[in-house]
């Protein structure tokens, strides 16, 4: 029954009434279908399933041994693991993400402006220097990058950014995939609004703020959920810039519980949960604005 | 429309006609500015910086030295490096591909206003927003090669294995491949989706009226329509295949016997481990010669294709 | 909206990105020479190469030290990319006042010229430290670039409930080990009726070396060597000799032939090592005496043995390993050499073995007099792992100018050599004129 709304799916696959064999056949079909997708939506979920369901065992098990239901059911795990740093870690990713992501966006839209919704010289050029640098991960650029960051002054108080939040959060502002989304995104605003709003006398302050900001706001989810992911999973910037254990975020704190050797897997995997587990929300909950961003076509050529 | 209506600030509607041409000219720049700041402090100096390195034999504390091209002939001629960019092709060419066909299946099977399709494409898309750190750590576990790994259990059900995955330079990079689609087949999917939304109902009905079946309303009305949304699914799988990183180096860090090396963490390997910081800048250069070709490549076949 | 490629257009548009790369380029070499070394003021800078319950350690010798001096220490600890952090603080001349890493780091460091000479004067006692330790710490010419604060010399571990079990008693030669290893993976010595189980331990990743980390006892043992020395300061590269051979014939025998090696073998590092023997998937694993501590804290505990690593032919020798404390370029040396005769006091050490349970950060103590068994209440197995040290102990060759970089080469082809299960002649063979080759490189080939 659960399909049963599904009034147009891909290919129509719901063929005419003519062409149907009745409704028996229709609804084997349909059961069928369902238990194809149930068997796909395994396959994607269980495996992070059974990650949570190992890191809830309490009892050790074998190296390499998962559990699809939790044995011994327990949070042993996740206080050890809490206890390893994972809060500090947390609240150092959280500040990355509400600093750099918030930033991020705002760089990306108005840049996005400037090349969706204007005409002029060197465009073109920008576009291609800012796409070139999406294929250039920042593994190749790393020591380089380093020794920038260790010259850049703070902008408040003494020092470079090396082993501060400065550092570890400027260098993720400029990312291309945000702006290539929403390039895309607002090219497909109609002229007449903005040209209403001109013969109004609006500047161009207004427009972008005030027009085509809030339309942008499935696109901005979209770009939202793959910066967060983005900063999320720094790994190699923070383990450069940061000298003091404090200001480890997330992802190091818990690849440097993997290399204990005083820990289980089922605490290792207990800290790749709770790395996993924001991540999962932050995209449930913009899940409909992202969808409706993605479904608008903004990445879709 | 609430917003067109409103009154703007009026000092702009002086503003605008004084300053003339010159400051319009300027506007798109200004906006532009923030961006590029970032762009050529965070990205744009590392790299150059990076070729310049790539001249020297970097030695921190006993003083640099000019090799010239030392480093770059030196690449040219290291087999290591040689199999790592024939794994980057192969690895990206078959994450591509596998990516965008499992996704499209994908999407065949889950596009769609139901809810609880809806439901299912949430569901099959979690992977795409787990951290990778997070999913290196979990498929090491459960690739496992014993005889009671997690992935080998399914397999024994079915009379097969156990197989060794990581463990061994044959299925090395294949494994490596597996994790990779199932991270990216449901990004895809989403696209994917978008595309098919897009496709005119009424073409699929005008097709079965004509007695198309599935299989030809497929070839010739839904893969036609999709394809903008492909070029930018393999495009982005380009990208992704190409800069691949966490995944090699969580889980095989190249090997066994660098059967599962590729590019990026070769180079990286150069600048720590070993420390070469010179000739992994020669390295990285290489790469974004490759990269700006490719990127020029892309912007020109887009250009001929839109005109 | 915009402009699109025109033919002009798109030509303008690849001059500028050319352009742009090449003032950039300007722009970088104009700024590429300035450096700032470690701050003068500050707490003392401290990196440990460890993880898990060592920071612990370390925390509590350094706040002793603290307590003592005044002088204040900001440590900071990681395994994983351990070597990236330094290499990128290097090129950034912000080096960390001292370094806690491994003994065998100590020519590459040098031939970096990332750390200082060690003037023996200025760190008390450390010319009254054992000669062993102080062996570890010395370049080909006899000078001392390092402080020594830990020994190790590794050690087998042995289930003795499998053993129990199969009627079997702890190996003392290969053909002992080759026994136990085919009972314990095949005659199910953990009797859960499943064959689920392996003989033999071996951490086989290329990764930090460690292949040939775990091979080079065996290679001792079968009476070969990485090098013979040549006099001067000049070595030849001796992995082609029959010894050598057969100690690449006797892993080829484990890892292919019995295959009594864990799966997973040539992906492992010391953690997944650890973690196979801790949870009851191998039953021997040839290791420090550092893993007492973690294998005690897991619920292998009790359930195995330490024994002298088994005799091959060429007689019992195994790796010896030190940790040692390394003056960084820039340091604040008065205040670092004093950190460093801190942490070689009798006081230091003994804290260093029993401040934190599951983390003996001083293994084997580098200051004579002390006994390490002793300290850990007269554990036997210390009191063994202290005799190996000193009877069969055997160094890597740490101050060849990058003793890691032959490691690595090594692990490579030995990685290479099991996956395929290649003929161990041939790929020693190979194996020894890259390192021949390696070693002119370095500038030290006879």
């Amino acid at each position: 029954m659960a399909l049963g709304g599904s009034a147009s799916t891909a290919l129509g696959l719901r063929a005419p009434r003519a062409l149907t064999e009745g409704p028996g056949a229709r609804r084997a079909g349909r059961a069928a279908r369902v238990v194809v997708c149930l068997i796909v939506v395994a396959v994607f979920v269980l495996p992070l399933w059974s990650m949570i369901a190992t890191a809830l065992s309490s009892g050790t098990s074998r190296l390499g041994q998962m559990q699809l239901i939790p044995q011994d059911f327990g949070l042993g795990n996740v206080e050890t693991a809490w206890r390893e740093g994972m809060g500090k870690g947390l609240f150092n990713s959280a500040v990355m993400e509400v600093f750099g992501l918030s930033l991020q966006l705002a760089v990306s839209s108005m840049a996005a402006y400037a090349l969706a919704r204007k005409r002029f010289r060197g465009a073109a050029a920008v576009m291609v220097l800012i796409m070139a640098t999406m294929m250039m991960p920042d593994e190749v650029i790393a020591i380089p990058l380093y020794l920038i960051i260790g010259k850049i002054p703070q902008p408040f108080g003494g020092g470079t950014l090396l082993n501060s939040y400065g550092g570890l959060i400027l260098p993720l502002v400029g990312w291309a995939l945000p702006i290539y989304i929403l390039t895309a995104f607002m090219r497909q605003i109609p002229l007449e609004l903005e040209e209403a709003a001109r013969v109004d006398g609006a500047g161009d302050v207004w427009i972008f703020l005030r027009i085509i900001v809030p339309l942008c706001k499935p696109a901005l989810a979209t770009c939202a959920v793959f910066g967060f992911l983005m900063i999320w999973d720094q790994y190699l910037l923070p383990l450069l810039v940061v000298q003091s254990p404090s200001l480890d975020p997330l992802t190091v704190v818990v690849t440097s519980l993997q290399s204990s050797e005083e820990l289980g897997d089922g605490v290792k995997l207990a800290a790749a949960t709770i790395l996993m587990v924001p991540s999962v929300l932050f995209y449930l909950c913009l899940q409909r604005l992202f969808e409706r961003g993605m479904l608008s076509g903004s990445l879709k050529g | 429309m609430t917003t067109e209506t409103r009154a703007p600030a009026p000092t702009r509607t002086v503003a605008a006609p004084r300053r003339g041409r010159g400051r319009r000219a300027l506007v798109p720049w200004l906006y532009l500015a923030p961006a590029l700041l970032f762009f050529a402090v965070f990205r744009f100096w590392p790299t150059a910086w990076g070729i310049y390195l790539s001249l020297y034999k970097v030695r921190p504390y006993l003083g640099n030295q000019w090799v010239g091209a030392d480093n770059f002939v030196r690449a040219l001629h290291d087999p290591a490096l040689r199999s790592a960019v024939w794994h980057t092709v192969v690895d990206a060419l078959a994450t591509v591909v596998g990516s965008a066909v499992a996704g499209f299946a994908l999407a065949l099977l889950l596009e769609g206003p139901a809810r609880l399709l809806k439901l299912f494409r949430t569901a099959v898309f979690l992977p795409v927003v787990v951290s990778m750190v997070a999913i290196a750590e979990l498929w090491s576990s459960l690739l496992f090669p014993g005889r009671y790994g997690a992935a080998n259990s399914v397999l024994h059900l079915a009379g097969v294995g156990p197989l060794p995955f990581l463990s061994s330079p044959h299925s090395a990079l294949v494994s490596v491949i597996l994790v990779q689609v199932w991270k990216s087949a449901p990004y895809d999917m989403i696209i994917f989706v978008a595309g098919l939304a897009g496709i005119d109902r009424e073409l699929y009905e005008a097709a079965s009226l004509d007695g198309a079946g599935l299989l030809q309303r497929l070839r010739y009305v839904t893969l036609p329509a999709l394809r903008p949304t492909t070029t930018v699914v393999l495009t982005l799988g380009v990208i992704r295949g190409m800069r691949v990183f966490t995944e090699i180096y969580v889980l095989t860090n190249g090997g066994p016997n660098g059967a599962s090396q590729t590019v990026v963490p070769y180079d990286y390997l150069q600048a720590t481990t070993n420390n070469d910081i010179g000739y992994a800048a020669a390295i990285s250069t290489l790469f974004l010669l490759i990269t700006v070709a490719l990127t020029l490549l892309v912007q020109r076949w887009r250009g001929r294709r839109e005109s | 909206m915009t402009a699109r490629g025109t033919g002009t257009g798109r030509r303008r548009m690849t001059g500028i990105v050319v352009v742009s790369a090449l003032s950039a380029g300007l722009l970088a070499g104009c700024g590429s020479h300035s450096g700032s070394s470690a701050d003068s003021t500050g707490p003392l800078k401290v990196w440990v190469r460890g993880s898990g319950d060592s920071l612990k350690a370390y925390d509590k010798i350094f706040a002793a030290f603290t307590a003592k001096t005044g002088i204040k220490v900001q440590p900071y600890m990681t395994l994983t990319d351990f070597e990236t952090k330094l290499s990128a603080s290097a090129s950034a001349h912000s080096l960390p006042d001292m370094v806690i890493d491994n003994a065998s780091q100590l020519g590459d460091f040098e031939s970096q010229g990332i750390i200082q000479k060690v003037d023996a004067s200025s760190v008390p006692g450390l010319s009254a430290l054992s000669p062993q330790a102080l062996s570890s710490v010395k370049d080909p010419k006899g000078a001392t670039y390092a402080i020594p604060f830990s020994a190790q010399a590794n050690v087998l571990l042995v289930r003795k409930d499998w053993l129990a079990k199969l009627h079997l008693s702890p190996p003392k030669t290969w053909a002992d080990v080759e026994r136990v290893a085919k009972a314990f993976t095949r005659d199910d010595p953990d009797a859960d009726g499943k064959n689920d189980t392996y003989g033999i331990d071996v951490p086989g990743t290329t990764a930090n070396g460690y292949i040939s980390w775990w091979w080079s006892s065996l290679l001792w043992q079968a009476g070969g060597d990485y090098v013979k020395s040549d006099g001067g300061g000049k070595y030849t590269a001796t992995l082609d000799s029959p010894q050598a051979i057969s100690a690449a014939q006797e892993f080829e025998k484990l890892a292919c032939t019995d295959k009594v090696v864990q799966p997973g073998m040539l992906n492992d590092d010391t953690t997944a090592g650890n973690k196979a023997f801790q949870t009851g998937l191998t039953g021997m694993y040839l290791t420090g005496p550092y893993a007492f501590a973690t294998m005690d804290a897991s619920p292998v505990k009790g359930k195995y043995v330490a024994v002298a690593p088994p005799a091959g032919p060429g007689g019992s020798q195994t790796l010896a390993e030190g940790t040692s404390m390394y003056l960084m370029q820039g340091a604040k040396t008065d205040e670092a050499e004093k950190l460093a005769g801190f942490m070689i006091t009798p006081t230091t050490q003994q804290l260093g073995m029993t401040a934190v349970p599951t983390a003996t950060v001083v293994r084997l103590p580098v200051t004579p007099g002390l006994n390490a068994a002793t300290a850990h209440s007269d554990d036997p197995r210390w009191g063994l792992a202290a005799t190996v040290y000193q009877k069969d102990g055997h160094y890597e060759y740490d101050s060849l100018p990058n003793w890691t970089a032959l490691r690595q080469l090594t692990s490579d082809d030995l990685n290479g050599m099991i996956a395929q299960c290649a003929p161990p002649a041939a790929a020693m063979k190979k194996l020894n004129s890259q390192f021949q080759a390696a070693l002119a490189a370095q500038g030290v080939a006879g």
